[in-house]
């Protein structure tokens, strides 16, 4: 897989667990700062790194689970149980995907659609709901493509209205009647976007498609000494021809921050230009609406081609009749937007042709384009400020105008030269700001006149007028406001610094959260592991090479040499061994940590009352114990909730809290760890389980009969067994104790219940600290070295072989006034019994199984050594009475024996 | 590509990366009569163009790309 997933794989988990348990304590204690920012944080981290792979399902959950906590924490919203019921299900789902991820890496199928519902019920917690952005009409390209005669044109964005006229003509002859998609789209970034490594101006440039776009402030620039270049104070407007499932894959991951509106070409097509005067237009206008309610749209066109020639490209009726043309050109003119593009000529202002029918046209009043009202605001509202190298270009495309007009020229040709010259010097003047009235007298009185002579003494007056402004030099805009005072400017200096602060503290993970933890493969852990297992067993072989150095050479300075030298090694290998365990203690709460979760919804599910007490989640123990614990404590946790804790209403009848309480508590134990689950339910009944246990053939009737209380609560441990009088979907299924039992047993530990009737139940289970190291005891039976368990031994005694007791078949010792059952371990192996007359002592190794004492009778004690068990391969693996085996420093191979297992086989 | 500042003239060359912006929102200040070629800019990130519209310096010699001067003229006139 992929090093770079595999790693947000890991992290997103740890987040996610980091979220939970933030949710259920907030659910507790609502209000607390520090945990919504870890949770916000943790939420953040996943959203952050989800981006880099292409899982969008995923990342807009998250982003959305994102922006609500956003609103939490600043306090808009209060998180109730029922919100963090959803932030959970957001999060198993999250969780779930992970998972999927990992296995087939890419979200499963349907992960668009579970995204989307659960996108949308987030955002519902927000009053907005915009799954994706906003998916209005996608049908709009292909109904509006075709004109459907009389129906409104909905007025566009009302920033449209700043896409030149040129480039909207060009992009609607470009699209219309061709099923080609137009979409407006408003960009506004995050303001902190660059610190998510956006370039929302590069975003929109690669956009497919693009017709035109737009930069603009969002709000107005501040001084420019308090200036945050890293705060984005940008909004993209921009227009796109093409896919619209396209564009929104370039833009799916500011999905949130774009409005995506698809655009009619007819939606394109309202005039815009400076109002002129009416006088060489009144012909047309007054024939015009007879021909247009004709529908001959042939003479319309006719009436329109001669005007286009003569009138002036800025104008406001031009560009009417542009866009008249435009329509004309269609298969099937639009008789409406005809309709509406010609009032806006007899009229001067355009009205959207919805509005026609709306008599309150107040408000539409505002957002028609009165074409000098808005063409000055914009204007203004950028004063116009010549380069030096604009100005001189400036200055020579006039010279050529003046050329132009003084050139001879047929008199047929005299007007469409007019018309060409007062563009030029129209869009020069409007870029220079300057009033265009002079040069509008002279092109008419030159069109009256049909005569060059008027502009081309307009033009001398101009040239001359310039050449003065530009001695006077005006300074540029930015020079007049003279820089502040430095004081001043420091305060800004300060302000703009500590924003920036603010900024990295939100922004940047805060320097704790970077734990100075390594993060090793577990791999190659255990890699490490095995060669200091080599090592150790290498190590062992010392005291064997000592024996044979004084035995077999009979050079004993030698062997006390070597001695000497062994012990050095063995102090550095144990060392090195106790490091190598460290390595792999995790704390118990990695399992612990997923309880209140757990408890929190069953809780919920069963309708009780309960309070689940961690206790020692420090404790810390082998990753691999830690690890098989999950599974068991689950079952156990499930069995408390259901069986073991009643109901509020049961309780209170009993006389106890109506909440009830479930302890779980991990105590070190030398070098084991104990892990109790303790309820103060109803307790268990030894009576019912004896009976329970005979009718289901688990004992038989002279077991019932002789069986203590402590050892029936055991029986629940057994397989099979259910007590529970109906099985819920939580547990009673009679497989979770057995489970239970064996993972542990597996595991190296045990399991012991104790109970009492109506005040609650306490299970118990014993793990050894670390699977990897396991100190045994040898033991030799038939000429045999097997080794046992040392965390099982009590105590080894010999015992005379005369003061063993035969009751009934079975055989016990009386051992410090206890009674201990003995068992034969040559009888359990099935080998030839020893010749009893032969000792007069035996050697018994006295036990404890499952709360229970026991003695095992061997030939003969050796010592007790440290192993490194394996798990018996092959053929071996059959044999479950092995719990493994494990190579002697003199080469031998050590059977380490599962006396559980052996019990139970006899 | 960094930007190259000479006395008077900020020259941004190819693609002008974020941190940029800082530098030149210094340097704009330093010198409020600074003025800044594009000539050689392919792309400016956000936050260059950002600063260069807040600050509206004199622009001495506009993008040889036209794709690019297509946009950034009217953007940067408008801010003027």
């Amino acid at each position: 897989m992929d090093p770079m997933l595999e790693s947000f794989i890991s992290e997103s988990r740890e987040n996610l667990e980091t979220a939970g348990r933030c949710f259920l304590e907030l659910e507790k204690t609502p209000g607390d700062e520090e945990l919504m920012n870890d949770l916000f944080r943790s939420m953040h981290t996943i959203k952050g790194s989800s981006g880099l792979f292409d899982i969008l399902a995923f990342t807009k959950v998250v982003h959305a689970a994102e922006d609500v906590l956003d609103t939490v924490r600043s306090g808009e919203l209060n998180m109730t149980s029922a919100h963090i019921d959803l932030f959970l299900n957001t999060m198993d789902q999250v969780g779930t995907w992970l998972d999927d991820l990992e296995d087939t890496g890419a979200l499963a199928e349907g992960a668009d659609d579970r995204s989307r519902s659960l996108t949308h019920a987030l955002r519902q917690l927000l009053g907005e709901d915009k799954p994706g952005a906003v998916i209005t009409n996608t049908t709009a390209e292909v109904t509006l493509a075709e004109p459907t005669g009389e129906a409104p044109i909905n007025k566009p964005p009302s920033w449209l209205c700043r896409m030149p006229d040129d480039a909207r003509l060009m992009l609607f002859k470009r699209t219309v009647q061709k099923e080609i998609a137009i979409l407006a789209i408003k960009y506004t970034p995050d303001p902190q976007c660059f610190f998510s490594g956006d370039d929302p101006l590069h975003t929109i440039r690669s956009l497919p498609g693009i017709a035109w776009f737009q930069v603009q402030a969002r709000e107005d620039w501040p001084e420019p000494e308090a200036l945050d270049p890293y705060h984005c104070n940008l909004t993209f407007h921009t227009v796109t021809a093409g896919s619209e499932s396209e564009i929104r894959h370039y833009l799916r991951y500011v999905a949130e921050q774009t409005e995506i509106t698809p655009l009619s070409p007819l939606q394109l097509a309202f005039p815009m230009g400076e109002v002129g005067n009416n006088e060489p237009f009144e012909s047309f206008i007054n024939e015009a609406p007879q021909i247009l309610t004709n529908r001959d749209w042939e003479q319309l066109q006719r009436l329109i081609a001669p005007l286009l020639d003569i009138s002036g490209s800025e104008l406001f009726q031009t560009s009417v009749l542009r866009w008249m043309d435009a329509v004309l050109q269609q298969r099937i003119p639009d008789p409406v937007l005809l309709n509406a593009l010609l009032n806006a000529a007899i009229d001067g202002e355009y009205r959207w042709p919805e509005a026609l029918s709306d008599s309150t046209t107040a408000a539409n009043a505002e957002k028609s384009i009165t074409s000098t009202e808005k063409v000055a605001a914009i204007d203004a509202a950028a004063p116009a400020q010549l380069s030096d190298a604009q100005r001189e270009a400036a200055t020579r495309a006039l010279a050529t105008q003046k050329q132009i007009v003084s050139m001879p020229c047929p008199p047929e040709l005299i007007p469409g030269r007019i018309a060409s010259v007062s563009t030029v010097v129209t869009n020069l003047l409007n870029a220079a700001i300057i009033p265009t009235t002079g040069l509008e007298q002279a092109t008419e009185s030159a069109q009256a006149q049909a005569s060059l002579e008027p502009l081309a003494t307009y033009l001398n007056d101009l040239t001359l007028n310039l050449a003065t402004a530009a001695e006077q030099e005006p300074l540029p805009a930015s020079e007049v406001s003279t820089a502040p005072p430095a004081e001043e400017r420091q305060q800004a200096e300060h302000h703009r610094s500590n924003r920036r602060e603010e900024n990295t503290s939100t922004t940047t993970e805060s320097p704790t959260a970077q734990s100075k933890t390594l993060k090793v493969d577990q791999q190659r852990i255990d890699a490490l592991m095995d060669l200091v297992g080599e090592l150790v067993v290498a190590k062992n072989a010392l005291p064997f090479l000592a024996k044979r150095a004084e035995d077999d050479f009979g050079i004993r300075p030698l062997a006390k040499e070597i001695k000497v030298q062994y012990a050095v090694i063995n102090r550095l290998s144990e060392e090195l061994q106790s490091a190598m365990m460290q390595i792999r203690m995790v704390p118990i709460s990695n399992v612990f940590l997923r309880f209140p979760r757990l408890v929190r919804d069953l809780s919920r599910k069963l309708g009780k009352q309960i309070r689940l007490v961690l206790e020692g989640e420090e404790t810390e123990a082998d990753k691999n114990v830690v690890e098989n614990l999950a599974d068991p404590l689950i079952h156990l946790l499930r069995n408390s909730l259901d069986h073991g804790l009643e109901t509020a209403a049961e309780r209170e009848a009993a006389g106890k809290p109506a909440e009830g309480t479930i302890i779980l508590r991990a105590i070190p134990h030398d070098d084991q760890v104990v892990i109790e689950i303790i309820d103060d339910g109803r307790g268990i009944d030894p009576e019912v389980i004896k009976r329970k246990a005979y009718e289901k053939g688990i004992i038989d009737e002279q077991r019932l009969d002789n069986i203590s209380d402590q050892e029936a609560l055991q029986l629940i441990l057994a397989a099979g067994f259910s007590t529970a009088e109906e099985v819920s979907d939580l547990s009673g299924r009679g497989v979770g104790m057995d489970v239970v039992r064996s993972v542990v047993n597996q595991a190296g530990g045990s399991v012991v219940v104790e109970s009492t009737l109506g005040q609650g139940s306490t299970i118990r289970l014993t793990l050894p600290l670390s699977m990897a190291v396991n100190r045994v005891m040898m033991i030799e039976v038939a000429g045999q070295s097997y080794g046992i368990s040392m965390e099982d031994i009590i105590e080894t005694v010999r015992v005379p072989a005369d003061s063993v007791q035969r009751i009934k078949h079975n055989e016990a010792i009386v051992l410090r006034d206890r009674l201990i059952p003995l068992f034969h371990l040559r009888h359990l192996l099935q080998l030839e019994l020893a010749d009893n007359n032969q000792s007069e002592e035996v050697a018994v190794l006295v036990m404890e199984l499952g709360g229970e004492e026991l003695g095992l009778v061997i030939d003969e004690f050796n010592e007790g050594i440290d192993i490194i068990q394996k798990p018996l391969e092959g053929v071996m693996a059959n044999y479950p009475y092995y719990s493994g085996a494990a190579l002697l420093g003199d080469g031998r191979i050590l059977l380490v024996l599962n006396i559980r297992e052996l019990l139970a086989c006899r | 590509m960094p930007i190259n500042y000479k006395k008077t003239v900020a020259v941004l060359e190819g693609h002008c990366e974020i941190e940029e912006a800082e530098v030149l929102l210094e340097w704009l200040l330093e010198n409020p009569k600074g003025k800044v070629n594009l000539k050689q800019c392919s792309h400016p990130h956000t936050a260059v163009l950002q600063v260069i519209m807040a600050l509206s310096p004199a622009v001495s010699s506009w993008p040889d790309d036209a794709a690019i001067a297509a946009w950034l003229e009217p953007t940067m006139m408008r801010e003027q």
